[in-house]
């Protein structure tokens, strides 16, 4: 009995020294991959935004001369995204800006979405701004953002975990169909159609489309009325992409046969090609008619859906009928 | 045999053992009288006998002295291992179930899974070894499910060595094939002896499996155990991997030199030093034909000039080789005392430019050498010899010279990892053995909330089967 007893407090310390030693400290583990916004090389944080919400006014003015501005503490000074509109989905969208002195990191995420935010360390002293330290970021986008006029928030943080006034800096976030980009810039008219097939897995799928004459729109031949030597005209339907061409994957899955204008009257064919299973077993796979809704926007009034397995594999044909869509 | 004797008619031993009666000396003595005297000689001759066994067995060598097989209950190493004369046959299963702070749900950008919570077989291994006067071999296949399945070659040994003692190692042996990388100590313990479920992490990032290819010699003279090998420095699961195949002429050469005695029956004490040398590979590339790249910078999805670059073919860069060393040493006590037989060893090795899978080095576009050390120390004590409580404190720093960028100054830090394991287990000697083991990590992987680099939650746990022929 007293080995035992022995044992057991032997037992006991040990793990209750260890654990008592290295439970429970650190960051847990996030990849970000579920999050609305990825940034490369930088940390994700749970829970809100440290600092202020953001003010109308943008970033403060600087008080003293130009060789000497003076902040307020934690300040943002410049923000910029690169180029404000993205896809659900777009990679590699490029974040710069400065912050006073102060600053040990920057903390970024989108206004309203997601659990957490990224952090980045503050990068070098801006020669040209004195008082000034640089950072810039590389952020991408989950593609299943929801669309619209977003803003990118960004706040100063010190090294006590303190945060300054968030600034943000506006950021439209546009559909995965394409829709002429009404959904940031409302003034533009969106097309009269789109024919879209999405699907699953890393196979390469092709939509074909036969027009009323007989012509087998495809990726290979992409257009509704062939050009004779210039681009294609303002009001030529298009399909978008080749999507996973010779099984290189580009992430999206989908290719979209779209008509600026009202397509020539009459029945239009849809078939999806199994073109190449690209060694995968199955995959799933959405046909999706859209079409201009009351509002104005462009909404899906047809959808259908369908399997491949691994022995349906085309090598090239019209593929499986889906659908037929006519307009008078 | 029956006893007839009876106390009344015993003789004395001095008695004169004459038993035979003159034909002229009147009526033949009565019978019970040289029964007697026949039981008496019994007696005597029973007791010289036992005489002379007592002497014998004092003056017998000594061959209960030697050592046992599986001295103080742990099994020796390769090449000290002692196998029985002939073909013998060995195999284990490792079946365990793995958890691990840092799972998620999802895959890395190269598709790999970032989730660690499962079932898996760890090791299957089975093989065959043979020992003659002149001439050994040992062959062993491992099947795992780490990586998904998987079957590979672990230990491929043709030996021939000078082995008088067939309870000793051998004097002096020579081994061309795939054998264990014989520096310190925990690259040659075998997975089926030890208690803890892998090696340590700085082992795991020098040597990301513990065979290669190359010759060894090695020879046990008494306490003293030296082994010299040259191998191609290729180990399986190495980053870039060339595991086990070798892209450069240039060897590693391995030094081993230790002892291993048992001063006190109930006691005995083992360590070496080690020491590593040879060269790492730098892969060039192949030539590469011009292409153009497309940044749709404004996400139209149009194509226009300025969005398209040119990217010129690169003509093939050479590979080229960096030195890489390391020296290391280790102890360890064996002692028995009332609970059962207590374990405590440890080891330390100092190494450049020997990462190979975790903070992988290669100096040769940056021309700064990577300055690992790393550390551990542990100690295992068996509980009534179905039990087993061990505890594991290690240490790596793999790279002493990093800095980290913050607010344009170079700020130095450590990316060491540091590991406590205390593990339980149960055993039924020689055949099964049920063990848990925590793992409580701490890194350099994460950064705090202000930019700091700080401990990323990647603490874990195993529960582990394992049967054995």
């Amino acid at each position: 009995m007293k080995r035992l007893c022995v044992g057991t407090a032997f037992v006991l310390t040990v793990t209750g020294l260890a654990f008592a030693i290295a439970c429970g400290q650190g960051m847990p583990a996030n990849s970000g991959v579920t999050e609305p916004l990825l940034v490369h090389g930088a940390q994700f944080v749970s829970g809100p935004l440290p600092g202020k919400a953001p003010t109308n006014g943008g970033p403060p003015a600087p008080s003293g001369d130009a060789g000497a501005r003076t902040f307020p503490p934690l300040t943002i000074t410049a923000f910029q995204v690169e180029y404000p509109l993205a896809l659900p989905g777009a990679t590699g969208k490029s974040v710069a800006g400065r912050a006073s002195s102060d600053t040990a990191a920057i903390g970024v995420k989108l206004q309203g979405l997601g659990s957490g935010y990224w952090v980045v360390p503050i990068g070098d002293p801006d020669p040209d701004y004195p008082g000034e330290s640089d950072f810039s970021l590389s952020a991408d986008f989950n593609a299943d953002d929801p669309t619209g006029q977003r803003n990118l928030l960004a706040v100063a943080i010190d090294s006590n975990g303190n945060g300054g006034i968030q600034q943000e800096s506006p950021l439209c976030l546009t559909q995965k169909i394409p829709d002429n980009l009404h959904e940031c810039v409302k003034t533009n008219v969106v097309p009269r159609a789109v024919f879209t097939l999405q699907w699953d897995a890393n196979w390469d799928l092709d939509l074909h489309v036969i027009l009323p004459d007989g012509a087998d729109v495809n990726p290979k031949q992409p257009v509704t009325v062939p050009s004779e030597g210039g681009p294609p005209g303002p009001t030529v339907g298009k399909i978008d992409r080749d999507s996973m061409r010779g099984c290189v994957n580009d992430g999206w899955r989908q290719e979209d046969l779209v008509f600026p204008t009202e397509p020539a009257k009459g029945n239009y064919e849809l078939y999806v090609d199994p073109f190449s299973s690209c060694g995968l077993g199955a995959v799933r796979f959405n046909m999706i008619v859209s079409e201009p809704g009351a509002d104005g926007a462009l909404h899906p009034t047809f959808t259908r859906s369908g399997e491949f397995i691994q022995t349906q594999e085309s090598g090239g044909s019209r593929g499986l009928f889906v659908f037929e869509k006519r307009f008078d | 045999m029956a006893q007839t004797s009876s106390p009344t008619t015993a003789q004395p031993a001095s008695v004169p053992t004459d038993t035979s009666a003159p034909a002229n000396e009147g009526p033949a003595p009565p019978a019970p009288s040289r029964d007697a005297d026949v039981e008496a000689l019994r007696q005597e001759v029973r007791a010289l006998r036992e005489e002379v066994e007592h002497v014998r067995a004092a003056k017998e060598p000594a061959v209960t002295k030697l050592p046992p097989e599986h001295p103080l209950g742990y099994e020796v190493f390769w090449p000290w291992y002692t196998p029985p004369d002939g073909i013998s046959t060995l195999a284990y299963v490792q079946g365990q179930y793995s958890y691990n702070d840092s799972s998620q749900d999802q895959l890395t950008q190269s598709g790999q899974p970032l989730n660690q919570d499962r079932f898996l077989i760890r090791r299957a291994r089975a093989g065959i070894v043979g020992d003659w006067e002149y001439a050994a071999l040992a062959v062993e296949l491992d099947a795992n499910t780490t990586n998904g399945p998987q079957v590979d070659l672990r230990k491929a040994e043709a030996s021939l060595q000078y082995r008088p003692n067939r309870r000793r190692p051998p004097m002096v042996m020579a081994t061309l094939g795939l054998f264990d990388v014989p520096f310190g100590y925990e690259l040659v313990e075998s997975p089926r002896t030890r208690w803890f479920t892998e090696r340590s992490v700085a082992s795991q990032a020098f040597f990301p499996t513990e065979p290669d290819l190359g010759l060894r010699l090695a020879g046990a003279l008494d306490w003293f155990r030296w082994t010299i090998a040259v191998t191609n420095g290729n180990p399986m699961g190495e980053t870039p991997s060339f595991g086990l195949q070798d892209p450069s002429s240039s060897k590693d050469v391995v030094f081993r030199f230790g002892f291993d005695t048992t001063p006190l029956h109930d006691l005995n004490l083992a360590g070496d030093v080690s020491a590593l040398r040879g060269k790492g590979f730098h892969p060039g590339t192949a030539a590469t034909k011009a292409s153009i790249q497309w940044v749709d910078y404004n996400e139209s999805g149009i194509v226009i000039p300025s969005e398209l670059v040119g990217v010129s073919g690169q003509a093939a860069s050479p590979s080229s080789l960096f030195d890489h060393w390391a020296v290391g040493a280790n102890l360890r006590m064996h002692t028995r005392w009332w609970p059962g037989v207590l374990k405590i060893y440890g080891e330390v090795v100092l190494a450049q430019n020997l990462d190979r899978s975790l903070y992988v080095a290669d100096p040769v576009v940056t021309n700064l050498d990577q300055r690992e050390f790393g550390w551990y120390v542990a100690a295992l004590q068996e509980v009534f010899r179905y039990g087993m409580v061990g505890l594991r404190y290690e240490y790596y720093d793999p790279n002493a010279n990093v800095f980290d960028t913050r607010g344009g100054k170079l700020l130095p830090f450590s990316e060491a990892i540091t590991n406590i394991s205390p593990l339980v287990g149960v055993t039924l000697p020689d055949r099964a053995r049920l063990l848990f083991q925590y793992d409580f990590n701490t890194n350099a992987f994460a950064r705090t909330a202000v930019g700091v680099p700080s401990n990323l939650q990647n603490n874990s746990w195993t529960v582990r089967l394992q049967v054995q022929l």
